[in-house]
């Protein structure tokens, strides 16, 4: 595994307060970071960039943050996502990871708490990459000794 | 005519002659008194010859000694006087024959004048009235019997009772009248019985009327007095006392009907004359008065002591407030009546005695009502007794059945107490009679039946005598049916009263629930509002609360690359401002919280929860200060049904109160129990408590006694347990601390 390039983040919510303070603190610690104000705008920043890890508000001006969440799921399934409430309920957490979400957080969160998710989920993603990459060199490795075994 | 004139001598002389021819005696006598003529007449009157009597001085001889001085006192006025001679002219004394008889004679006496003018003496014509003064007598005496009779009969009116009118009878008969012996009869049924007596006692004290013989007897059925000179020669004669000759027997007659008979005897023959029969007939007459004037006061004694023991009785029956009380005054009443048994019983709608209780008597003993509650009659029979068959024995209310009768002989054979009248008490009563009525409502119910027996007069019914029992017999209908209707009354009086108590105490209820509703309805109004409101506030709150943790965040980030450069010690400051920030950033979090909490719909999902571990997860997330020690007393595998995020907000909630109630340390103890089909969970601090006051309150939201509380915690607490189907209860002592129990049900 490489050295990795600047991780790149995308954070959904309907605060532009939230958004801007958050961006701040996030590229403080060195990430790449895009900000949009509603689900749609999101949704579309996710189709044309990369993100390796979205921070979703669960209430957006035009779309529920679960149904966001799903629908870039959809998309991109790869992508980290942690989701960002207000209100906890068990049956919202559920509902959310069930949707893909790989991490839910309460409003307000702690910044280090939300720091150390960040770390840990794009960690995890690493770590899936290079289980992928490692499958992918295997599976060559044996097309390979097939091909050689034909001859 | 003129008897001053005087008769000369010569006038005399001329006619003595013819003196001895008339009827009448006549006396010449001198101034000494000395017989001068008598003429023959006078001689027999006197059975003297005339020289016996001739020359003799008329006082000394002729005249009996008992008269002799008064006699010569008169002879001196006529001769002495002109007013002698005008007074005595008529003068009426006896003279004394041979014999020594006396004999009356009416005297006409004149002067005679001598030859000279000179008064010789008196001549005295006299008529031999003998006969007639015998008669005068006897008259007088018979007058003077009657008299007697008359004053007597004024005494035999004061007697206070017949037996006082038959002694004081024999009493006028010997005493007054003269009489030997003297009897009063009476006649009782059919027998005369001597009531009393004078003189010797009679050998037979009564007779039948039936018989033959006897002058009493006789006089009974003949109706006249009946006379006997001469006893031993009469056949009718039956000998009641001992060596009678003569008997004489008038009857009593009192309104049109024998009464009795005044009997007199003598044991001298031809003793009763026709004046004895007039005396005896009169004696019998005022006898009569006497009798039925007594008669007649007894009667209306009587009726006044009925009339005063009726009101007596009216009055004692008003006054008993208790009905059987009220009925037993009834029948000791009619017993006053002359009634010596009274049987008052109550009885049902089938006409039956429901207990020995509701037979009421008078003179009855307790063996006797036994024996009328163990020998009852059926309602059946009394329901025939008193119906249309028994109606011509109707007298009045009553029914009355004599013995005699064909019908009563066959319905009331047994369960009959014996009477208490021996025969002789009986007049046309039988001891078998009966004598009934009902007791009978206004509205024609029958309550009851009253009985009575042996009449203490001995006699039956009549209309009139039962009048006065008609009137308790009412007496006692009125007490039933006022008893029932007090009854009725107070039963209804009980039952409005307990209508006004219930509906009191539900329209209390129902204000209070009503309040209470009302309070509830306002303080879900409120809360549903603040639900609301915090929802949303909360949901905005928390985005500026989170834009300033950001900031913070981000400033201290600042300060560390900062603080190296500049002054470490005001670095040191800025970060300890920022914590104070973030800390009050937490509080006001977790008032949003709340809020957020207790305005949305708690919904739970219990799974089995490990208490032992569940409340290490809890404490886990308390900071618990170093001076309270918490103890944990769960037994292992204690488990709860609960929502475990849910129940988790209430362990925190009442586990960080009980800490904030021990500034100065203390212990808190969290045990378990079963309950029943309950668990139970303890937390039991050592802090301040709670005053009573406000423990009924903590539950209630928005109610807080701290700085910084919304008053929501343990409202909410007491939500999420009530949505476990839980309670919530807390007790406290002020300085000793508080106990707060959570039970939930076990599921199954």
């Amino acid at each position: 595994m490489g050295v990795r390039e600047k991780a790149r983040i995308l954070v959904v919510d309907d605060d532009i307060d939230i958004l801007q303070s958050l961006k701040e603190i996030l590229e403080t610690k060195g990430y790449d970071v895009e900000v949009a104000e509603s689900a749609q705008k999101g949704l579309e920043l996710a189709k044309k960039r990369f993100f390796n890890l979205a921070i979703l508000g669960i209430k957006l001006p035009d779309m529920e943050g679960t149904e966001l969440l799903a629908k870039i799921h959809k998309e991109k399934p790869q992508m980290m996502k942690v989701m960002l409430t207000g209100y906890p309920s068990l049956d919202n957490a559920v509902q959310a990871l069930n949707l893909g979400a790989d991490a839910y957080l309460m409003k307000p969160v702690n910044p280090e708490e939300l720091l150390k998710v960040v770390e840990e989920k794009l960690k995890e993603q690493l770590e899936a990459e290079s289980m992928t990459e490692e499958k992918v060199a295997e599976w060559i490795e044996r097309r390979i000794q097939r091909l050689e075994q034909q001859k | 005519m003129e008897f001053e004139e005087t008769f000369s001598f010569e006038e005399f002389e001329a006619i003595r002659k013819y003196l001895d021819l008339i009827g009448a005696i006549v006396v010449v006598l001198d101034l000494k008194g000395d017989v001068r003529f008598i003429n023959s007449f006078g001689c027999s009157l006197l059975e003297y010859d005339s020289n016996e009597v001739i020359g003799r001085n008329w006082f000394e001889n002729f005249i009996p000694s008992r008269i002799r001085r008064e006699l010569k006192e008169v002879f001196s006025k006529i001769i002495s006087t002109n007013e002698g001679v005008k007074k005595y002219h008529y003068y009426e004394s006896p003279i004394l024959t041979k014999s020594g008889k006396e004999r009356a004679i009416a005297w006409n006496n004149i002067l005679i004048e001598s030859r000279d003018g000179q008064i010789f003496g008196t001549l005295s014509t006299g008529i031999d009235i003998t006969e007639r003064v015998k008669v005068d007598a006897m008259e007088k005496a018979f007058e003077e019997k009657l008299s007697i009779l008359n004053y007597f009969a004024s005494t035999l009116n004061t007697a206070k009772s017949l037996d006082e009118v038959y002694e004081y009878v024999v009493d006028g008969l010997t005493k007054a009248l003269g009489f030997e012996y003297a009897m009063f009869l009476v006649i009782e049924k059919d027998r005369l019985k001597v009531k009393a007596y004078r003189g010797l006692k009679p050998i037979i004290k009564e007779m039948s009327l039936n018989s033959q013989k006897g002058l009493t007897v006789k006089a009974v059925k003949t109706l006249r007095t009946v006379i006997s000179n001469d006893t031993w020669n009469d056949k009718d004669y039956i000998e009641g006392v001992k060596g009678v000759r003569s008997e004489l027997s008038t009857p009593v007659i009192v309104n049109d009907t024998v009464y009795g008979v005044i009997d007199v005897q003598s044991r001298k023959v031809n003793a009763f004359s026709n004046e004895d029969v007039k005396l005896v007939e009169i004696l019998a007459t005022h006898t009569s008065t006497a009798i039925s004037n007594i008669e007649r006061q007894t009667s209306l004694e009587k009726q006044y002591r009925q009339l005063s023991s009726l009101m007596q009785f009216s009055i004692e029956i008003i006054r008993t407030s208790d009905v059987r009380a009220r009925l037993q005054k009834v029948v000791e009443a009619i017993e006053s009546l002359g009634w010596r048994r009274v049987v008052l019983s109550l009885r049902d709608e089938n006409l039956e005695i429901r207990s020995p209780e509701d037979i009421i008597t008078a003179g009855l003993s307790e063996d006797e009502r036994r024996f009328l509650w163990e020998n009852r009659t059926s309602g059946k029979i009394w329901r025939e007794r008193l119906s249309a068959k028994f109606n011509r024995y109707k007298v009045g209310q009553f029914y009355y059945i004599p013995y005699e009768d064909q019908l009563a002989q066959e319905y009331f054979t047994g369960s009959v107490l014996d009477s208490r009248l021996s025969p002789e008490e009986t007049v046309d009563w039988h001891p078998q009679d009966l004598l009934y009525a009902p007791l009978t409502l206004l509205d024609g119910r029958i309550v009851g039946i009253l009985s009575v027996d042996d009449p203490v007069d001995g006699k039956r019914p009549t209309k009139y005598s039962l009048a006065p029992l008609e009137l308790f017999l009412n007496y006692a209908a009125i007490a039933i049916e006022n008893a029932q209707l007090i009854q009725k009354l107070e039963a209804a009086q009980k039952r409005l009263k307990e209508y006004a108590d219930e509906l009191e105490v539900k329209v209390n209820e129902r204000t209070k629930e009503l309040v209470e509703a009302q309070e509830k309805l306002l303080r879900s109004e409120r809360l549903a509002t603040i639900g609301e409101v915090a929802a949303s506030v909360g949901h905005d709150l928390r985005n500026p609360l989170q834009v300033i943790l950001y900031e913070c965040f981000a400033l201290e980030n600042l300060l560390e690359n900062i603080s190296r450069e500049y002054d470490s010690k005001s670095g040191a400051m800025v970060k300890q401002h920022l914590q104070r920030i973030r800390e009050q950033i937490n509080y006001m979090n977790k008032i949003v919280s709340d809020l957020q909490d207790y305005g949305r719909k708690i919904t739970i999902k219990t799974i089995k929860v490990d208490l032992n571990n569940f409340v290490k997860n809890v404490l886990s997330t308390i900071k618990v200060p170093e001076n309270i020690k918490v103890i944990v007393d769960v037994p292992i595998e204690f488990t709860l049904d609960i929502d475990p995020e849910m129940m988790k907000r209430v362990f925190v909630n009442i586990i960080t109160n009980a800490i904030q109630a021990m500034p100065e340390g203390g212990t808190l103890t969290i045990y378990s129990r079963v309950e029943g089909d309950k668990k139970a969970v303890y937390f039991r601090d050592t802090g301040v408590g709670i005053p009573k006051e406000n423990l009924d309150k903590i539950f209630h939201p928005l109610f807080t006694t701290k700085a910084k509380g919304t008053g929501l915690g343990l409202a909410v607490c007491k939500r999420i347990v009530e949505a476990h189907e839980g309670t919530i209860e807390v007790e406290s002592e002020v300085g000793k601390g508080t106990v707060f129990k959570i039970k939930v049900p076990i599921k199954s």
